[in-house]
């Protein structure tokens, strides 16, 4: 690009704050919807229609992310949090539960101030108590308690950050080719709110929260539509001989969704 | 107000006052916990050396998931500087990460004192200055610090 055609700082600036004013409209996490509008929104690109097409076919519903960088972090935990309230009683949502709440502990272990995470495990502490709710999960997720659901997407990229710092024989291998250490990494791809997620994120997620996550993934092949199933490194430990809740989500270039697929 | 919030900004006071970073200082109004003066000091080896520039920051209850708008109160001449006294720094627009505290921000401005990035102007003459001809941004530098003195 000439010197000349590139826009000022100023102007990307504005650029940026128009996009992002367009987004902040949407809600954060959507009501459950048909797949119409999804299937209707690659009408002319053949290819990933047909694949919305069999999603249609294979899920109930989906619900929209806001777009706003944050989407893999708020999808999973509006689906986490509504997986432990609808599976309160199944050892699954125990085990789950005891996951989450031993993240904590790896967040001190790696170097974090426990009266900084403390604060950002506040929410998400809250919806692993018995008494949580339709209601309060609603509320966490509501446009107007904003800072609430932001709060737990800020925990959870720590909570990532720590998972990368504890077992960092494992992910090395996919950070070090574009990144000094995992710190550097850390620093610019998971610390930072609105920052997207990579594959390493949502593995991290998976083995740190004990979660199996499944993403239907639109993209342009030539094969039918792809699941991507990450599961846990480290299992639950609950009886694998009957099946578990799974958290399903939707993948495009650049955003993730979450979908509903009994 | 969010109670997080509160508690944090409450957090990030008591730290700026037992625990202050060097040459940065900074409290909240005494009507609104919210709004905080700041100083930062000019750092040493410098041209900004002695000034005593001050700063406006505006919280809100997102924080610490989202940054606080931070201001010069000062009159700056610096690259990454807007006439008005808005920054271009990264770490308040598009980098920001929630474990950064006041004292985290102040010192970040700081170090931006010390380090211009002018690929990134804010105020394209001095930007253009820094990097053409360093005398006389040291120069314009040296008239900030003066003012700063007597606002």
């Amino acid at each position: 690009m000439t010197e000349e055609t590139r826009p000022t700082d100023q102007e990307i600036l504005a650029y940026e704050k128009t996009i992002a004013a367009e987004f902040l409209a949407a809600p954060l996490v959507g009501e459950a919807s048909s797949f119409d509008a999804l299937i209707s929104e690659y009408e002319n690109n053949p290819k990933i229609h047909a694949k919305t097409l069999q999603l249609a076919a294979k899920a109930q519903a989906m619900r929209c992310i806001r777009k706003d960088g944050n989407c893999f972090y708020r999808a999973l935990s509006y689906a986490l949090c509504e997986a432990l309230l609808n599976y309160k009683t199944l050892p699954w949502a125990t085990a789950v539960r005891n996951r989450v709440l031993a993240t904590r502990t790896t967040l001190v272990d790696t170097g974090y101030d426990p009266m900084i995470t403390e604060d950002f495990f506040e929410p998400l502490n809250e919806a692993l108590e018995p008494d949580f709710s339709a209601a309060k999960l609603d509320e966490f997720f509501s446009k107007e308690k904003e800072y609430l659901s932001d709060t737990i997407v800020c925990y959870l990229r720590l909570a990532t950050a720590a998972e990368l710092k504890k077992n960092r024989d494992m992910y090395e291998a996919f950070i070090l080719d574009s990144y000094p250490t995992i710190e550097a990494f850390i620093a610019n791809q998971v610390e930072p709110m609105g920052v997207e997620s990579d594959q390493i994120h949502i593995v991290a997620m998976a083995n740190a929260l004990g979660v199996t996550i499944n993403i239907a993934d639109l993209d342009s092949s030539d094969s039918d539509l792809n699941f991507h199933d990450i599961s846990p490194m480290f299992p639950l430990e609950i009886d694998s001989s009957v099946s578990h809740p799974v958290l399903n989500f939707l993948y495009r270039p650049g955003h993730y969704d979450i979908v509903y697929i009994v | 107000m969010s109670t997080t919030a509160k508690r944090r900004l409450m957090r990030d006071f008591k730290k700026l006052n037992t625990d202050p970073p060097e040459g940065v200082s900074g409290a909240p109004c005494p009507d609104n916990v919210l709004v905080w003066n700041a100083v930062i000091f000019g750092p040493e080896e410098t041209p900004f050396e002695d000034g005593t520039f001050r700063l406006i920051l505006t919280f809100d209850e997102s924080y610490p998931t989202k940054p606080p708008h931070v201001k010069f109160v000062s009159k700056m001449f610096h690259p990454n500087v807007y006439a008005n006294g808005d920054l271009c720094l990264d770490i308040l627009q598009n980098r920001w990460s929630p474990t950064y505290d006041t004292a985290a921000i102040l010192t970040s401005i700081q170090s931006l004192l010390h380090d211009p990035n002018p690929n990134s102007p804010a105020n394209t003459e001095a930007a253009r200055l820094f990097t053409e001809d360093k005398k006389a941004y040291n120069r314009r530098v040296r008239e900030t610090v003066e003012e700063s003195w007597v606002e």
